[in-house]
């Protein structure tokens, strides 16, 4: 084959340009150690890891949601607590005030001492857990949930509705125990009952209320193990959620990161490659008959 | 024989020799010229006849160009589809790098960052400021919907603009090659070397641009056709008209042919490239990121309509609603002035109630583009961007490995070659001084013939 000058020319200089730029793509993977930095670089792996990083981010949302749903259910269940022993107090004080050694003087002291733990039990109810009210269904800054009023009666002021956490695609849980839910297991009413009792020195309903406050502590009790219920499939969410998350970030550097060995051992045979390139350019245009002739 | 032939013979010879040596002059000249093909010395025999009475024949000398003309045709065709890829290899990286993704300010993240605002807002719907922060993500979201869109529509303008400058190139070659046409055809005799290079490396631009075929006809000048439409013959021209029509900001451009009318199929070639983005891609991948506007405006806004704010009112739009394309996607102005309008609730006079809030959250599940949600949608498009650009890359460097191989082809029959010259000339250099000798030494033998009187 006849090979002219230009021929020679245009070839080396294409594989010179072929190996630079192979080494620069190379190059710039180990630098910035992502195999993938742009849809181009391989759409397939782009639009993969794209969709892991979306299901990551809902997941992190769901994570949040799981945390903030704990955080409320934690208080609820503190103060749920507390009003659970305030009925048992009130039992104590029934159980008491239905004994025989006191009577209408011991009494009416007992009395005041059961309208402290009334205002005690309304003042929790009323807590607020940032800036909101816990128990009020989702009134939760318009009004106290629980208003007692000038005769001892408490009237219920929020709403029933649940609040609840997405924690999950299509899965909420409930965080919040409406306030009507406590009203219902009579623990104001049966309070206010026994400070009425005892003001009026009346032994035969500071007796039956000593059943009616084992029923309200029952009650209390039912709701509380329910909202641990809750708080347990929380925490198994949450456990699988981070699990998901662990895996989706390692899928995703699967698809993105660069594999250093691999990219290390690439360069240097390009590298090779492009010094042979130059070193044989070099060479092969100073090849000319000029040299030889006179 | 007389001595004065054995004069005249050597002199043919000298000038024979020197046109051999101008000839390779010409070729060491021109070896790096585009498009310049060698020159080969042909001689013919000059000998001198037996019989002194028979008029000398003289041999002569002639120059001819070297061609190969099925690689020439080869190169023709591969030059327009180098010249699509090219283009195509250029253009794509840009409309990728509109999209910018995976970026914090991409569109993907933008939406991200949207819903999860919603998201904190259904853990606390009372919350001043998670609404400031969903009024930002939602105004950040919409500009990066709008800068895609007026990016977009920018290239869509400046690919009009290209192919307006390519037509007129290619309109400039073609009356180039028309010109040069006319002159090889009124010169038919003489020598066309020249013209013959000029001629190839015209149709050689005209093919980056455009997908012609090329017959040469035997008088030497070229015919050039656009899908079976003749751009340039011996006396007839035809050139290219570029049209564009507007609508919403975008500028859609028609090329047709000025003489036997119709649009004109071009298919490869940079203008072929520069077409096909302008005709059909950009204005592709603006329809799909307006779709996407629109419907996340009207998801939204039906949800949000329907919801309870802070002021306990109902029936505002989150976004305006006279969203028609990514390029007008805005928050209303009511939101973006106060944040308290925004609706988390689901009924009234419940300020607790995140109902709203989180269906809004559930949107980014949806699926009703396509069948996947709005971030599948949107993460195709991207990918289908990157494929573009990745088999451009591929198919550009295929291209130029093939155009290497055929210029190299071409090359290894027409193309000058340093070590050929130098040795030709040697040679003509010592023919040269062999016909001087001769020259001398009919001189001497004259010289002794006059000293015999």
């Amino acid at each position: 084959m006849r090979v002219t000058q230009s021929m020679i020319n245009r070839s080396v200089l294409k594989s010179v340009e072929d190996s630079r730029s192979n080494l620069s793509a190379i190059q710039n993977q180990i630098t910035t150690s992502k195999r993938v930095e742009s849809a181009s670089d391989d759409p397939v792996s782009f639009s993969r890891s794209q969709n892991y990083k979306n299901t990551l981010q809902k997941n992190s949302q769901y994570l949040q949601n799981v945390a903030q749903g704990r955080a409320w259910m934690d208080m609820s269940y503190a103060i749920l607590n507390e009003l659970h022993d305030l009925v048992l107090d009130a039992k104590d004080m029934a159980l008491k005030g239905a004994d025989d050694a006191n009577g209408a003087n011991e009494r009416a002291i007992m009395s005041t001492q059961v309208e402290a733990l009334l205002q005690s039990a309304v003042s929790l109810g009323n807590t607020q857990f940032q800036g909101k009210y816990l128990f009020g269904g989702t009134i939760t800054t318009e009004e106290d949930p629980f208003l007692l009023a000038g005769d001892s009666s408490v009237t219920y002021q929020g709403n029933s509705e649940a609040i609840t956490r997405r924690i999950y695609e299509n899965y909420d849980i409930t965080v919040n125990v409406a306030g009507d839910e406590i009203v219902d297991s009579g623990l104001f009413s049966n309070i206010k009952a026994l400070m009425d009792g005892l003001a009026s020195n009346d032994r035969d309903s500071i007796n039956s209320l000593i059943t009616d406050l084992d029923e309200s502590s029952t009650e209390l009790l039912s709701t509380i193990s329910r909202m641990s219920s809750v708080q347990n499939q929380a925490s198994m969410t949450e456990i699988r959620l981070q699990t998901a998350n662990t895996n989706l970030e390692s899928y995703i550097s699967d698809t993105e990161d660069v594999d250093m060995a691999d990219a290390i051992a690439r360069y240097g045979i390009e590298e090779v490659a492009y010094q042979s390139a130059l070193q044989i350019t070099a060479r092969a245009i100073n090849l000319n008959i000029l040299n030889f002739i006179d | 024989m007389s001595t004065s032939s054995l004069m005249n013979i050597s002199k043919l010879a000298m000038e024979n020799s020197r046109t051999a040596i101008s000839t390779t002059a010409d070729n060491i000249t021109n070896i790096n010229t585009e498009g310049y093909k060698r020159r080969r010395v042909e001689f013919t025999g000059v000998t001198q006849s037996a019989n002194a009475d028979v008029t000398l024949r003289y041999g002569s000398v002639t120059v001819s160009r070297i061609r190969e003309s099925f690689i020439e045709q080869k190169i023709y065709s591969e030059n327009s589809r180098l010249g699509k890829y090219t283009s195509d290899n250029f253009i794509m990286p840009q409309i990728e790098d509109v999209f910018g993704e995976p970026d914090e300010s991409g569109i993907n993240n933008m939406m991200n960052e949207f819903f999860n605002s919603w998201n904190d807002l259904a853990l606390d719907p009372e919350n001043l400021a998670y609404r400031n922060i969903l009024v930002n993500s939602a105004r950040n979201m919409t500009n990066a919907f709008n800068r895609v869109h007026n990016d977009l529509q920018a290239m869509q303008n400046q690919t009009a603009q290209d192919i307006d400058n390519k037509v007129n190139e290619v309109n400039g070659l073609l009356d180039k090659l028309l010109r040069i046409n006319a002159s090889i055809r009124e010169n038919r005799t003489g020598d066309n070397n020249n013209l013959f290079d000029e001629r190839d490396m015209l149709i050689g631009k005209v093919s980056e641009i455009i997908d012609v075929t090329v017959e040469i006809e035997p008088d030497g000048y070229a015919v050039l056709r656009s899908a079976g439409q003749v751009m340039v013959s011996s006396t007839y021209g035809n050139q290219l008209v570029h049209e564009t029509s507007l609508q919403d900001g975008f500028l859609t451009s028609t090329v047709s042919y000025q003489q036997g009318g119709g649009e004109a199929a071009v298919s490869s070639g940079e203008l072929g490239s520069l077409l096909e983005i302008n005709g059909s891609r950009i204005p592709d991948y603006v329809r799909r990121i307006n779709n996407i506007a629109v419907n996340l405006s009207r998801e939204v806004n039906r949800l949000h309509v329907d919801g309870y704010n802070l002021e306990d009112v109902t029936g505002e739009n989150f976004f305006s609603d006279a969203v028609s394309s990514a390029g007008d996607f805005r928050v209303a102005d009511r939101i973006l002035e106060d944040p308290k309008l925004i609706a988390a609730s689901d009924t009234a006079g419940q300020n607790g109630n995140a109902n709203l809030a989180r269906a809004m959250t559930d949107l980014q599940n949806l699926r009703i583009m396509d069948g996947g949600s709005f971030s599948n949608y949107y993460n195709e498009i991207v990918s289908d961007v990157g494929d573009k650009v990745q088999e451009a890359e591929f198919l550009y460097n295929t291209q130029e490995k093939i155009i290497v191989n055929l210029k190299n082809q071409m090359d290894s029959v027409t193309g000058v070659s340093n070590d050929e010259e130098m040795t030709n000339l040697i040679n003509y250099q010592q023919s040269y001084q062999a016909a001087a000798r001769l020259v001398t030494t009919s001189q001497e033998l004259m010289a002794i013939l006059l000293n015999m009187v």
